[in-house]
């Protein structure tokens, strides 16, 4: 099973998908175009703490971390 | 009189005041004559506050807590550590620049009443994308260090990030980096946020960074006293960070004294806090197998820096 970690108020929500099921990537992949328009950035994790940023939904990700435009503070 | 030289000694300590500020000339501009001299009046002593020159003061400690930034007037800040440790003045901005802030200014409003569901989620998340060894710091000291290919970073304080560059690991700077919307958001979603880009592209943290100044003042090079009374403050600090389990920071401060001693007249007084700062990294390292080489290669500078300075 592949997830999105998608941080918002309520501590992040989840979005997740199956391989083997066609409908769940669907969903996934619409969220995943929608989430891009809105300037957040998908990082794929490959390892404990390896991440690397990807720029296609690839349902055979296992992990998704989004992280919203960094900004000076 | 005499209250002046007790407020000028308070500032200064115990000096010879040589000579008192010239009389006002207000009545001969007015009158033309000479002012009348008067018989001087016996006054009860004045119940005053110690008299504590901001900027002295400031510019005396090594550390200030952030308390209130007051605009154009300066920030509220209360001294950490010096003569006038515990001294709340209001410093000119600028100034912060030298000595490490601590943010102790109230915590936004949405926050003094988190959601409890999401700071658990947010917490999950995070510590999903965390080292065994970084969730022990945050939990013992509130902060943890994260450590790439281009420097070493400490994430845990709010507008209060410290970056180490790898080409520089002994230098210390306060940065402020935050996500869009950050608060509306359980804070530990921002610190995972960061982990993820800080393992990925680091150079997304830094070039949007606000950058202030170096954590603390460079000892003097030639003023022995002075390289003195700089060591007992960072002392201090090395225990205090000690007590409270927070090894690492307590490692990088002795390598960051190793560093700067070698640029002063007393070169050899470097090499025994670059030992103590490779011994406590060892020890680290030793207490996190599955973590330890990882460790040992992200502090191969400091773990050399004691070979570099000799016997």
């Amino acid at each position: 099973m592949g997830t999105m970690a998608i941080p918002d108020h309520t501590g992040h929500r989840e979005v997740r998908w199956t391989p083997e099921d066609a409908p769940s990537i669907a969903e996934a992949a619409e969220a995943f175009s929608q989430l891009a328009t809105q300037r957040l950035v998908p990082f794929a994790r490959t390892g404990l703490d390896d991440f690397h940023q990807v720029r296609d939904f690839d349902p055979a990700v296992d992990e998704i971390v989004w992280v919203r435009p960094l900004q000076g503070g | 009189m005499t209250a002046t030289v007790d407020a000028v000694r308070a500032v200064f300590g115990d000096v010879e005041v040589v000579a008192a500020p010239p009389a006002p000339a207000a009545d001969r501009h007015r009158t033309g004559r000479a002012p009348t001299r008067r018989p001087p009046v016996e006054r009860p002593p004045v119940e005053r506050p110690p008299a504590v020159d901001a900027t002295t003061a400031v510019l005396g400690a090594t550390a200030v807590d952030l308390l209130e930034d007051l605009g154009p007037a300066g920030c509220l800040v209360r001294l950490a550590d010096g003569t006038h440790a515990g001294a709340e003045v209001v410093v000119p901005a600028e100034h912060l620049g030298r000595v490490a802030v601590r943010d102790e200014r109230p915590p936004p409003l949405h926050r003094q009443r988190p959601d409890p569901a999401a700071e658990t989620r947010a917490e999950a998340l995070l510590a999903s994308v965390l080292r065994p060894s970084q969730r022990h710091q945050r939990a013992v000291a509130g902060t943890f260090w994260v450590h790439n290919r281009h420097g070493w970073y400490r994430l845990g304080a709010l507008y209060d990030l410290r970056v180490r560059a790898a080409r520089r690991p002994w230098v210390e700077r306060s940065v402020c980096v935050v996500s869009e919307g950050y608060a509306q958001r359980p804070v530990a979603d921002l610190w995972a946020e960061l982990v993820v880009v800080l393992a990925a592209d680091p150079t997304r943290v830094t070039a949007v960074a606000n950058w202030n100044g170096e954590d603390r003042p460079r000892p003097p090079a030639t003023d022995r006293v002075g390289v003195t009374r700089w060591l007992e403050q960072v002392r201090s600090e090395f225990h205090r960070r000690r007590a409270e389990g927070d090894e690492l920071h307590a490692a990088y401060l002795a390598y960051d004294v190793a560093h700067r001693l070698e640029l002063t007249d007393r070169p050899r007084w470097a090499r025994p806090y670059a030992v103590r700062a490779a011994e406590l990294v060892d020890a680290w390292a030793a207490r996190w197998p599955d973590e330890r080489h990882q460790l040992l290669d992200a502090h191969e500078a400091l773990l050399a820096l004691p070979h570099r300075l000799g016997t």
